[in-house]
């Protein structure tokens, strides 16, 4: 069992409280992603499983263990940095032996271990090799190798992808997650790039000034954000906003304050007489009569689809359109929301209401 | 047509050789006057002092040649020998203070600290100080009638002290001065290789079960290897060719106990005004120089990673 469990854990710099109380469970195999702004505490949250930074107050527990108080190398996790981190003086080999070296493990042991490691990444060729004889790509791995030689029961990747091009990056994706299916060890990943979190987790936890706003699965992110935050920080293009009021009579209507009207598939109880957003994905604002009309200010195509800037009442929407057909700047396109994928969010305490 | 293009390919060598030749015109006017200097100050004296060496003198006059009598001259002179022994032991305890004093205060310099820049500006002070005035300052410091270390000593100790007059002291003082003026140097070049090492590795090492001796065997003195090469190489060559420090601090003295080979070229040469002599010793020297820098630069200087 290695489930981590955080419970109630605070962090101050001086005086500046950086981690306000966080509880997250994550359980044994599980592929959890902090994703976050820059400033969020995310990273201040791995260093602190790491037992790279002190916990100022609350628990922290690695299977069944409390950890706060126990040095690094005596909390069985092993932690791929940024900048990779490989020792410059030693070779592949010996950088994936240092830790099994300074434990006191056999020799032939360590060699197995390395082998095992160096068959899983396709590092075999790279052993004898220096750092910075090894391109991005190479290191990354290199990196992943001296972590899964350990053994742990915990990895914690800190951005490791965000020194890489963006075709590796998406490769190198896809690496460390078929290694997590198949070594099916507890991950902690620590991402500012949504598209990644949303790739690799099976559980996306989304920080912001030091707090979760919320926990879950990828889609249920994506489908049911718990708040404006989350709803925007999540999906690309992100998520359309527009300011305004329900309608208080007949159809269940949305009227933002520049004068749109978005018919609403039902109301919730608390929504009337209050200032509402109204949120809906790109890919919900679809070509169709009963909505708005909208000018066409920016057309981006993709190939798959059509990424459109348009304005409508002086407000600037983003649609993301499957039709394969030819939209010109300035030509007049209605548009319409699909009611059953909007979302109400409170203008105050920006919290879901759907 | 096939005319033009023959003329075109004989006319091209000729103009991109001209390009050549410009480039490396303004490249040979940009270094020229270093090249120059580098010749008249270092190289031609080497070269005069060679021819000289092999020729008796009169004061600043060549007298005749003599082939190799100046070498075997010193070579048959124990006074050489013994000041040879004495450069070892100066160059070599000085080595072996100041190697491992300057890299402990740029640990502790490297540390974060509130204090950093003052203690930064205290710990170089004493590189700001010629080396005769330190010479002179340590002088009177440790002065048998009125230093007042030697009072000091004597109010705690009840010992009159002379350290200046007793042969082993005397060494031992000059070490230790000569360490505390050159230190600084080091320290800066240390602390300098010391910032470039990313605090990233140290933090891997930690996870990786490494306390603080471990990564300073591990991590920290790999990484400043190639500073430590430098670092020795040019505080050997100072303390090795070293003569304001000990001239002005002991003059050689008692009993020629501190007479190095450096300052024994300087006494040949212009208190006995045997300059054949000084010039071979000279040389003498610089081979040793040349000899202790490749040494390092083998043994230190393999390439690792």
């Amino acid at each position: 069992m290695s489930r981590l469990i955080i419970s109630n854990v605070h962090k101050n710099f001086g005086p500046v409280e950086v981690i306000r109380g966080v509880d997250i469970t994550i359980e044994d195999g599980e592929f959890a992603v902090l994703v976050g702004p820059s400033g969020c505490g995310k990273s201040t949250l791995l260093r602190m499983i790491a037992g790279l930074e002190s916990i100022s107050s609350g628990d922290i527990r690695i299977g069944e263990r409390r950890v706060n108080d126990l040095a690094p190398k005596d909390r069985d996790i092993a932690m791929v940095f940024q900048s990779y981190a490989l020792y410059p003086h030693m070779n592949v080999r010996a950088n994936m032996a240092f830790s099994l070296k300074l434990k006191g493990v056999a020799r032939r042991e360590i060699e197995q271990r390395i082998k095992r490691a160096a068959d899983v990444l396709g590092l075999e060729p790279l052993l004898a090799r220096y750092p910075r004889e090894l391109s991005g790509g190479q290191r990354q791995r290199v990196a992943m190798g001296r972590a899964i030689v350990r053994d742990p029961q915990v990895f914690l990747f800190d951005e490791p992808l965000s020194n890489l091009d963006a075709k590796l990056r998406v490769a190198m994706r896809a690496e460390i997650k078929m290694l997590h299916q198949r070594l099916r060890t507890t991950t902690v990943y620590v991402t500012h790039d949504q598209i990644e979190a949303m790739t690799m987790a099976d559980r996306i936890v989304v920080m912001r000034d030091g707090v979760v706003e919320q926990m879950g699965g990828p889609l249920e992110l994506y489908d049911r954000p718990a708040n404006l935050f989350v709803a925007s920080f999540i999906g690309s293009p992100s998520m359309n906003f527009v300011a305004g009021r329900v309608a208080t009579d007949g159809e269940p209507r949305f009227l933002s304050d520049s004068g749109l009207s978005i018919p609403l598939a039902r109301l919730p109880a608390a929504a009337p007489g209050r200032k509402l957003v109204c949120g809906f994905r790109p890919e919900d604002l679809r070509l169709g009569e009963g909505g708005f009309g909208a000018e066409v200010m920016v057309v981006e195509p993709t190939g798959p689809e059509m990424h459109v800037v348009v304005r409508a009442a002086g407000q600037e929407l983003t649609c993301v359109l499957r039709e394969r057909r030819n939209i010109v700047v300035g030509e007049n396109l209605p548009l319409r929301p699909v009611p059953e994928s909007i979302h109400l969010f409170d203008a105050e305490t920006g919290g879901n209401l759907l | 047509m096939t005319a033009m293009s023959g003329q075109d390919s004989v006319a091209a060598p000729p103009s991109r050789l001209a390009a050549a030749l410009s480039a490396h015109g303004l490249a040979v006017l940009f270094i020229g006057p270093a090249i120059l200097l580098v010749v008249l100050v270092s190289i031609y004296p080497v070269f005069d002092a060679m021819s000289l060496s092999l020729y008796a003198t009169k004061y600043a006059e060549k007298a005749g040649f003599v082939g190799l009598k100046n070498y075997i001259d010193l070579a048959h002179n124990p006074v050489v020998w013994h000041a040879g022994v004495n450069s070892l032991v100066y160059t070599i305890g000085s080595l072996l203070l100041v190697l491992p004093f300057s890299l402990g205060v740029a640990l502790l310099l490297n540390r974060q600290s509130k204090m950093q820049g003052v203690l930064r500006t205290v710990a170089i002070l004493p590189w700001v100080v010629s080396q005769t005035v330190t010479a002179l300052l340590w002088a009177w410091l440790l002065n048998a009638d009125f230093g007042p270390v030697t009072y000091g000593i004597d109010a705690i100790g009840g010992v009159r002290t002379a350290i200046l007059a007793s042969p082993t002291w005397a060494m031992v003082a000059l070490v230790g001065i000569n360490v505390w003026s050159s230190y600084p140097q080091a320290t800066l070049l240390m602390l300098a290789a010391l910032q470039t090492i990313p605090r990233d590795l140290y933090e891997a090492a930690y996870i990786d079960g490494a306390g603080p001796i471990t990564s300073f065997l591990y991590v920290t003195i790999p990484l400043i290897r190639s500073t430590l090469l430098v670092v020795v190489i040019q505080l050997t060559l100072l303390y090795f060719n070293m003569v304001t420090l000990v001239y002005v601090f002991t003059g050689g003295g008692p009993l020629a106990s501190t007479e190095t080979l450096a300052l024994l070229v300087l006494k040949i040469s212009f208190e006995s005004w045997n300059l054949g002599q000084g010039a071979a010793l000279g040389l003498i020297v610089t081979v040793i120089n040349l000899v202790f820098s490749l040494f390092y630069i083998r043994t230190l200087g393999r390439p690792k990673g």
